[in-house]
Formats: structure tokens, sequence, C-alpha cells
């Protein structure tokens, strides 16, 4: 059961928690929310920009204002499984007897930077999935639990495509958000220039423990989802494949492989944690559209037509949030009425 | 507390129901109003414009509360809908299904929901009815008057019901074709005028409906070739004629004969059985165009026709057996002549054809050797 206290304690942490991140990053408010919303939610994070625009620097301001332990693993084409999850080792004990002996990998660590995922082999990315999913990696034929709460904060450069190895589908849906992270304005820039000029050091604090971070969790996912909100959800998460029976037109068109029942748990989970941090105790239809880009981006296959007239995911996501609202005739995609007094407002991930 | 709230907007909303299902009903019953009217004056029945009211009446009384009560009658999740699209983020909707919950969550959610919907004002919420909704009601009304109004004229002995002037028109479409010709003989049949001022071929058959005149024709012969008009083939003497009042399809023909044919003795000569008209009383049978043959009438070798040439020959009264052709020719000739002096409407040609015509008589006469018409 929620308590007051929960309430009270949820908000504070928040706003200690941005506060604290904000030392360390200039600019990149809704990365920063994103990924907050991500970890709250208990769901893994795909950052995704070119290099240089802080990608590992907030991973690593993360880890410190979560207080927990944090291991980077950088992936590179000769990484192998067992050096992220670990393998048995031959120890001798003190009577001289050769024995294996487990000695876990980065992976054992509360918060994992997988820096450059998609440069190991699918082999070695495949190392994760049992470990992002099930929070337990299992070594020859012993499965060991990792420690809660767990996340992998991977990131990757859209650009450079040689050498490396696009991540499997199954992987990819793993990872509850997919946040692009843009560079940053000239404003932005001046400040970090000049933050950087003075010292390269983290200065961001602890501001909430893991267990704090699990209550947090809790408390968001007693937030109440109408059913009508939550079938707009579901509505939205099928209308993506093409051969669902709400598949839209758009998806007909463009879509080879839709999103997975993942999509609309990692939709719900974090539309609680959002309608939270905004001081909300409902679900809107807002929160759904704004979440979609993250949660569906990542998971939609594009097919053959969709590439050669280059349109992108997050058209793609866009234009099935139209479609849906007009077919449920709910406010969530229709243009705000004259009788609504608040102008259309623009999510913290909508397209710019 | 939510029913308070829910309470503060279902007025307006409310409002909103009863004018939906009003604009239905008025749809509906134009619609019931306009097919009785229609049919009334189809048949023409009078008192169907006031069953039309009756039913129109009936119709709003029936369909307004059952709409309004099965559709339009705003449901706390209607209204919940309506107050979350002014930007309450589906707080109220959220509210409205946890309503038996006594979480603390809960308790926060409406708290919350109470706090937003303070700064929304109940007249933001405007009566909002579909332009399909207006746009069919004015159809249905535009079809409801119009038939309305045909019927009152009905009713008021302005336009006849629609059976009658269907009739009408049905009848005033009866079109007979009539058609003119040349039965025997050589001829043409020409249009004319009444006054004789215009004359073109009649080519064809001609339409005319039911009741109208055909057209005027006359028969005329080769004068040329010693033709001269007989009669119609269905009797009609006059070479003129106009059919008036067509009530059926015509078809007539003219019938020319020769005058070479024709054997017309002259009374006051004694027959001599020389050059005599006749053959032998065979060419005498009374028909006088028809039968004589002039060449026999010509190599006449006396033996027959001892009677022919006497005026009181009944064998001689060529017409029709009571009349001398000789005195309706002189008759004629004479009436022609003082014409053709005194009417300066006549032009030459049209007194050549006329001497023309008179002379071929004259010359057809001469045929017969001493008969002088």
């Amino acid at each position: 059961m929620v308590t007051e206290q929960d309430i009270k304690e949820f908000s504070t942490q928040c706003n200690m928690i941005f506060a604290q991140i904000a030392r360390d990053i200039i600019g990149q408010e809704k990365v920063v929310q994103g990924t907050v919303i991500a970890m709250i939610a208990g769901g893994n994070v795909l950052l995704e920009g070119v290099p240089g625009v802080g990608k590992t620097r907030l991973v690593r301001s993360l880890g410190r204002v979560f207080d927990l332990p944090f291991a980077r693993i950088q992936f590179t084409p000769d990484l192998m499984p067992a050096d992220v999850t670990g393998t048995n080792i031959i120890v001798k004990d003190d009577d001289g007897n050769s024995q294996f002996s487990f000695q876990p990998g980065p992976v054992f660590n509360n918060i994992i930077l997988a820096d450059e995922i998609n440069r190991a082999t699918p082999k070695t990315q495949s190392a994760l999935l049992e470990a992002m999913q099930e929070h337990t990696v299992t070594v020859m034929g012993v499965s060991r639990k990792l420690p809660e709460p767990f996340f992998v904060l991977a990131t990757q450069n859209p650009i450079e495509q040689d050498g490396t190895y696009p991540l499997p589908e199954a992987q990819m849906d793993r990872f509850m958000f997919k946040i692009l992270v843009p560079n940053p304005s000239l404003n932005e820039l001046m400040d970090i220039v000049t933050l950087t000029q003075k010292t390269m050091a983290e200065v961001a604090e602890k501001a909430c423990t893991g267990e704090q971070l699990l209550r947090m969790r809790e408390t968001a996912n007693q937030i109440p989802v109408a059913q009508e909100v939550l079938r707009y959800a579901m509505v939205l998460t099928s209308a993506t494949h093409p051969d669902s029976e709400c598949a839209t037109e758009t998806a007909k068109k463009y879509v080879r492989v839709g999103a997975s029942p993942r999509a609309g748990q990692a939709l719900i989970s974090a539309a609680k944690v959002m309608a939270l941090i905004k001081g909300r105790f409902n679900v809107a239809y807002s929160d759904i559209n704004e979440l979609a880009y993250p949660v569906l981006r990542h998971r939609i296959k594009l097919n053959f037509e969709a590439v050669a007239e280059r349109v992108t995911p997050d058209e793609i996501i866009t234009m099935i949030i139209g479609e849906v609202g007009k077919r449920m005739k709910s406010p969530a995609a229709e243009e705000p009425s004259d009788e609504a007094d608040g102008k259309k407002k623009r999510g913290l991930f909508a397209k710019k | 507390m939510a029913k308070e709230l829910y309470k503060k907007y279902y007025r307006r909303i409310a409002s909103e129901g009863i004018l939906k299902a009003l604009f239905i009903s008025l749809a509906a019953g134009s619609v019931v109003l306009a097919l009785i009217e229609l049919i009334s004056w189809i048949f023409g029945f009078k008192a169907g414009l006031w069953i039309g009211f009756l039913a129109f009446a009936a119709v709003i009384a029936a369909l307004t509360p059952l709409f309004y009560f099965k559709k339009y009658r705003p449901t706390a999740k209607a209204i919940a809908r309506r107050v979350d699209a002014l930007g309450l983020e589906e707080r109220m909707i959220t509210m409205a299904e946890l309503e038996a919950d006594e979480s603390y969550i809960a308790l926060l959610q409406r708290e919350d929901t109470e706090k937003a919907v303070k700064s929304v004002d109940q007249s933001l919420i405007k009566i909002a009815i579909s332009t399909s909704l207006i746009v069919a009601l004015c159809v249905c009304a535009v079809f409801g008057v119009g038939s309305v109004t045909t019927e009152a004229l009905h009713v008021a002995g302005v336009i006849p019901s629609a059976i009658k002037i269907a009739e009408n028109v049905t009848a005033k479409e009866n079109v007979y074709t009539v058609s003119y010709g040349v039965l025997e003989g050589e001829g043409t049949i020409v249009c004319y005028t009444e006054d004789l001022t215009a004359e073109t071929p009649f080519e064809g058959p001609v339409s005319v409906k039911e009741g109208e005149d055909a057209p005027a024709v006359y028969a005329l012969p080769d004068t040329d070739e010693n033709w001269v008009f007989v009669r119609w083939s269905d009797g009609v003497m006059s070479p003129y004629r106009k059919d008036v009042g067509v009530s059926g399809n015509l078809n007539v023909n003219a019938v020319f004969a020769q005058l070479d044919d024709i054997d017309v003795p002259d009374p006051q000569l004694p027959s001599n059985g020389e050059g005599g008209p006749g053959d032998e009383g065979e060419g005498d049978e009374g028909d006088q165009s028809q039968s004589a043959d002039p060449g026999e009438n010509g190599s006449g070798d006396g033996a027959g026709n001892q009677g022919g040439g006497s005026r009181n020959d009944a064998n001689q009264q060529i017409y029709d057996g009571e009349h001398y052709y000789g005195d309706d020719y002189d008759n004629a000739v004479d009436e022609a002549n003082g014409r053709l002096d005194s009417d300066d409407s006549l032009d030459d040609d049209r007194k050549g054809w006329i001497d023309d015509y008179f002379g071929s008589i004259e010359k057809g006469g001469s045929g017969s050797g001493e008969q002088t018409p």
C-alpha cells in the first residue's frame, strides 16, 4: 500500500536526482528524464547518439547519483561472453586441492554501462539477454541472481557502421527505451565548454539509494490507469503490427514487424512513473503518446518501402498515433477542441 | 463528492443530449411527414395532410425521450470524458473508475481531480452538435416542407393529384401516323396552305399527336400526261383535304385517271357508228374512268354502240349516271375563264396550269372525235 510518506519521498527524491544530474550534464533534459523514468520503472535503456554528446558521462553520473555499484564494459569485436558474465576458474584451496571457483564478470553490478554495444559480436551481445530480462546469469549450468536494482544502460553510435553488429531483435526488445541523444544547443554548448574548462570532474552526489529506488518503483506501480487509457495504450502497441486486428494503414504500408507485448508493459510502467513525476495520480493519453516514441521506435522493424522512402520510425509512430486516435475517437490524437483552454502540449520525447 | 462534481456539468451536457435527441426526432418526423404527404398527394387522399401532421407530432413525442434515455442521457463516464477534454488529462475518467476504491492513492487521485476541476468552468463546455446531424435535419426538413406544400396545394385544388397528372401526361403522349400517297395513276401529293399560297411535296408519313390536325394536302395530277384526280381511297372526292382531330393512324391514297381513257360522247351529234365512242357497248358500262379503252374507242367499227353519243343515254352519263360531263365541263370552263380574268392574285404560272388543265380535258374530249365537252 502506498502511503503519504511514499508519495512525498518519491517527489523529493525525483527532484534531488534531477538536481544532482544537472550538475554534471548540461541540457539534455529529455534524455535525463527518459533515463530516470526507465530506471525507476525498472527498464534498460539504449542511448543512441553521435560521439561526444555526453552519453557515457550521463550513465556514470547516474551510477553516482543512485549510489549503486557501477561497471563499464567497452564492447569490442573480440569481447567474449565470459568477459561479461564471468567464468569458472580453477583455484587451489587450503589443502592444495584444485576446484572450480566462479569469478563474476562486470555484469554483477547494479548499473552496467555497455558502451558501444553494437561493436561486439552477436554472441557476446547475447550474453546480456538473460541478465537484462531475468536478472540472472547462468554459467556452467549454475544460475546466479544479479543484485537489485539492475540496469543495463547501453550506448551506440548511429553513423559509424563499419565493424559493428546490429543488435538482434531479441536484445532490442529488452531495452525499455531507446533514447536519441541530440546534439546540444548553442547555449548548452557554451555552458558545457565553460564548465569543462574549469574541471572535467564529475561532481554529482548521491541522491538515492538502491532501496529507495525500489520503493519509488513500487509507489509508481500503484498509480491507477483508467481502462480507456489502458486500452488506448494496448491498441497503440498492437497497431504497429501490420497483421494484427488493430493494424493501421501506416503499419501495413511501412512496418515489417511491430512491437512485442513487452512494449505494452513498458508503455504502462513508464507512463505511471511519468504521471507521478508530473505530480499527477493517474495516467493520461498524453503520457502514452509521449512515451510511445522511446518505447516503440526500436521495436518497429521497417519494411523495404519505408527504407526506400526514407520514412523514420518516429514518423511512423506519429502517423500511427494519429490513426489510432481517430479510430478510437479519443482526444488522444485529436487537435485540441475549442473547448480546451490549454494549448497542445509538446511531449518530452515528441518528435522534433 | 464525485457526484457533486458531475452535477456541476450535468445540466449542460443533459441539455445537449436533449437537443440531439430532438434533432434526430425532428429529422425522423420530417421523413414520416414527407412520406405521408407524398403518398396522399400521389393518390389524391386529401385527409393525408392532417394525418401527416399528427404522425409528425407522434414521432417526435415518441423518439425524443427514447433517444435521450437510450443514447444521449449523460452518464458519469460521459461527463468525465467531456470534462477531461478540457485539459484535465483523464483525471475525471480515472476518478470515475476509482469511485469505490478507498486506497490512499485513490484518495490522492480524487483530491487531485477536485483541485484540477476547480479551474474548469462549466461554461467552457459548449453544446456541440455534429455538422452531419444538422445537415441531415435540414435535408429532412426541406423534404418535409416541400411535401406538405405540395399536398396543401392539392387539397386547395391548385394542383391535381400525381395520378391525374400522370394520366394527362400519358394521354397526350398518343401519337399517330398520317400518310398520303398515290394509289393509281400519275400525280403527286403536295402540302398546301389553305389559301393555296405555298406548296411543298408531301414526303413520307408524318406523326400527329392525338386530337391535332394533319397537314393540308392536295392531290396534284400529272396534267402533262392528261391525268386527273378522281378521288381519295377513303372516298373523299375533293383533291384538297385536311384531316382534323386525328384519332388514329391514317393512310389514304389518291386515285388519278388519265382522260384519254374516258369516252366522252357528244350528245348533240348523232351516232354514226364510225369513230363514235364505245365498242359495241362494252365501254359504256357507266364507269367514267376506269373501264374505257381509248384504243378501242378510236377504232370502233360502228358495229356496236348504237345508242352512243346520246345526251339522254344513260351510258353517256359519265359522271355518275345522272350528269352529263359536257355540261359540267362548260360550266367549269366558264367559271375558270371568269376567274382568270378577274382574279389578280393568280400569277401567270397558275393561270397556265389552269389553262393546261382545261386544255387537257378538252383534248381528251376531242380524242373521241366529234365529242365536244
